[in-house]
């Protein structure tokens, strides 16, 4: 099939099978790939009420049609889950080169059910499919682990992986690549944890069928040459993600302590160029990147000496500035330490500050920190949590690996004011008190607190921080493009950073596939994604809807104290009014539910039993 | 199709491992032109990783290359390129 592998990959960890199915072409044309296929696939391969950590749940991983073909950054793999951390739809997508890779191989999706009596891995070689033992690379790091296969298998594998957290099924443990890529979010590394798989590793030579092969080489060149004439690009090749963090802080919207607030004069030692001088050794792209967005470092001092891809903004926001930690260096050695026990550093940043701030509080004690005093700004105290929650060997452990919102329900006192998640997903890297179109953002994003979906930041700033009205409109819109391109398995940068058009997809998506969509089909595609991840939501939450769309009591009842949004914060009537405002005009009832109406506009018609 | 003595001639390449990123833009441009396939495990260039430590990347041409310079013409950061002038060919 023209663009595609062709197969989706079934493998079933408990009695070893691996049969594959061909893909249907009907299927590739509604759901696209990538995030289509990681939706669509999920939600029928589990049923209703799985537990996350059981056998029957699933994790898909999803190239798209354009990865591994010849356009600009084609990246990128997708995954999704029922989420350990949040109980919902759980997804997350990475870069690197291994999308290309199982596209190599003939595959498209890679659907991962059961679970191994022993430790595995998933070995992949064009059409040969083995579980292996995986034994000697049990315990191990994520990056040590990567390294080790490699030399086993050969560098020509790419290879996913899980850290010691994922093994113990730390609930946003992640799964990690290329030596610093990571599909970090909602804790799919556990589930594959439970699962007793420790890695996937392919390798593929056949390579793609392409339907206007001179076309589609016509349009990549013109794509390439393209983003090699933006004047950004350069900048974006030296600073990569971390080239916001200067003015996030000058917007007061970069994450300190626990998200008290939104500014810090200390944060120019967090910026990009501070780092590119004192960590960077190289860039360090994803398959077919001219951006190159991935920083190679080394941080080194008297206390440790660590390589490590990063520190990227969201690792800076939250491992960083949120811990109150303001010296790159010690970032990148958190980061180090996040990726090698395999945790993500957005939601490992934010457990690690939440504690901190109950400890302020008096609400965890030294009697629970071996006698540490736990404090913001202290890599030691870092280092100490994220530990304690990799390997889960006490109680305090234990109970901060459950994501902040369950450990807040536990704590009590007051906590879940400052556990800053929504629907139990850890907020990504943007205070969000006075920039509407952010907030609501975060509150709606199918994922949980994640800015991914729709940054909509910079709208804030264009039209007015505070103003209400058009911004629902504004996240709807953003909310449908961004997660496009995960469906098209193409990182969205080259149109975020570089402003390619987006007409431009449809076009060489032609070429690639030989099928046939305006812009506007594919928006539309990507809203019945959407969609159907909300129901997924109301089809496994019994009591879902409006107020698991509510951000913490943080961000209504205590104004910003410093910076430049000092003293603003939207009251609960505008928290609400946004919602309205969503939910009307994304045709969901009042409580955040699809209507069936919406749902048969959508060819959706089949969800209707599992929602009314 | 030209000789390729006299593309030696004419073309030298230059790199310069220091800068290559590793997007592997090179073996697919290379393998596009030269095999009119999709698959870059059959290029002519080869580029290869020293992860975690102490990182960078290897680029190798490897026999077959025809000295068709697609690689060079596409590699974004500078790291590929053709010498042009008789000073930096020496
Ligand atoms: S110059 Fe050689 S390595 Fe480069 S694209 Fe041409 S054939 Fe491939
Ligand atoms: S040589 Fe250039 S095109 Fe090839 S991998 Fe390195 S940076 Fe990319």
């Amino acid at each position: 099939m023209n663009g595609y592998g062709g197969k989706i990959l079934a493998v079933n960890l408990t009695n070893g099978s691996t049969p594959f199915v061909i893909l249907d072409p009907e299927v590739a044309k509604g759901w696209i790939g990538g995030r289509g296929f990681a939706s669509a696939f999920l939600y029928y391969a589990i049923e209703k009420g799985t537990a996350p950590f059981s056998p029957e749940n699933a994790v898909v991983m999803a190239s798209g049609p354009l990865s591994g073909t010849f356009v600009p950054a084609a990246g990128k793999v997708h995954f999704a889950t029922k989420s350990p951390l949040t109980g919902g739809y759980g997804d997350s997508n990475m870069g690197g080169h291994i999308a290309a890779e199982m596209k190599y191989a003939g595959f498209d999706a890679i659907i991962i059910i059961g679970k191994s009596k022993r430790p595995c891995y998933l070995f992949i070689q064009d059409d040969e499919v083995q579980i292996r033992e995986a034994k000697h690379l049990w315990g191990r790091g994520a990056i040590e682990t990567e390294k080790l296969l490699k030399e086993e298998l050969g560098q020509d594998f790419q290879i996913a992986v899980i850290g010691p957290a994922g093994e113990k099924k730390v609930s946003f443990a992640c799964i990690s690549h290329d030596f610093g890529r990571q599909a970090g979010r909602c804790g799919i590394g556990a589930v594959l944890g439970s699962k007793n798989l420790k890695a996937i590793a392919v390798k593929g030579t056949k390579g793609i069928k392409i339907a206007d092969f001179d076309e589609m080489v016509r349009q990549g060149k013109k794509m390439f040459s393209w983003c090699q004439e933006q004047p950004f690009l350069k900048i974006f090749q030296r600073c990569g993600t971390p080239v916001v963090t200067e003015m996030v802080n000058q917007w007061g919207s970069l994450p300190i302590n626990n998200f008290k607030t939104g500014h810090s004069d200390q944060a120019k030692n967090l910026h990009a160029e501070t780092m590119r001088k004192e960590v960077v050794i190289h860039d360090k792209a994803c398959f077919a990147c001219p951006m190159a967005c991935g920083k190679y470092s080394r941080a080194k001092t008297e206390k440790f000496d660590v390589y490590v891809e990063g520190p990227e903004y969201e690792t800076i926001a939250l491992c960083g500035s949120n811990c109150g930690i303001f010296d790159i260096k010690e970032v990148a050695y958190a980061n180090y330490l996040c990726d090698e026990l395999g945790i993500d550093t957005i939601s490992g940043g934010g457990a690690v500050a939440f504690a901190i701030e109950c400890f302020e509080k008096g609400i965890i004690t030294k009697e629970d920190t071996d006698g540490l005093e736990l404090k913001f700004g202290d890599i030691q105290t870092f280092e100490y949590l994220i530990k304690k929650i990799a390997l889960k060997d006490d109680s305090l452990g234990k109970l901060l690996a459950k994501g902040v919102k369950a450990a807040s329900r536990k704590l009590g006192k007051g906590s879940k004011d400052f556990a800053i998640q929504v629907k139990g997903l850890e907020w990504s890297g943007y205070e969000s008190r006075d920039a509407m179109a952010m907030l609501l953002s975060y509150l709606t994003s199918d994922n949980g607190a994640h800015h991914s979906r729709a940054w909509a930041i910079t709208k804030d700033i264009e039209l007015g921080r505070s103003l209400v009205d058009g911004k629902a409109e504004i996240d709807i819109y953003l909310q449908h493009i961004r997660p496009m391109f995960d469906m098209l398995g193409v990182c969205r940068f080259t149109w975020v950073e570089l402003g390619i058009e987006p007409e431009t997809y449809p076009q060489i998506l032609k070429a690639v596939t030989g099928n046939d969509y305006a812009l506007d089909d594919l928006l539309k595609a990507s809203e019945r994604v959407w969609t159907l991840n909300r129901a997924f939501w109301f089809r496994e939450i019994k009591d879902f809807g409006r107020k698991y769309d509510m951000p913490p009591a943080r961000f209504y009842k205590e104004p910003v104290p410093t910076g430049p949004t000092a003293g603003k914060m939207p009251t609960l009537e505008t928290i609400n009014r946004l919602l309205d405002d969503y939910y009307k005009l994304r045709g969901w009832d009042e409580n955040g539910k699809p209507t069936k109406e919406k749902l048969i506009e959508l060819n959706l018609e089949f969800l209707i039993p599992d929602l009314y | 199709m030209e000789n390729i003595e006299m593309r030696k001639a004419m073309f030298k390449f230059g790199k310069d491992e220091k800068k290559c990123s590793g997007c592997r833009i090179c073996e697919m441009a290379c393998v596009l032109y030269n095999k009119k396939e999709c698959n870059p495990k059959k290029a002519f260039i080869k580029i290869s990783g020293n992860f975690p430590e102490p990182g960078g990347y290897n680029i190798k041409i490897l026999k077959g290359c025809t000295l068709c310079g697609e690689c060079t013409r596409i590699c974004p950061i500078g790291a590929l390129f053709e010498k042009k002038n008789p000073e930096e060919q020496k």
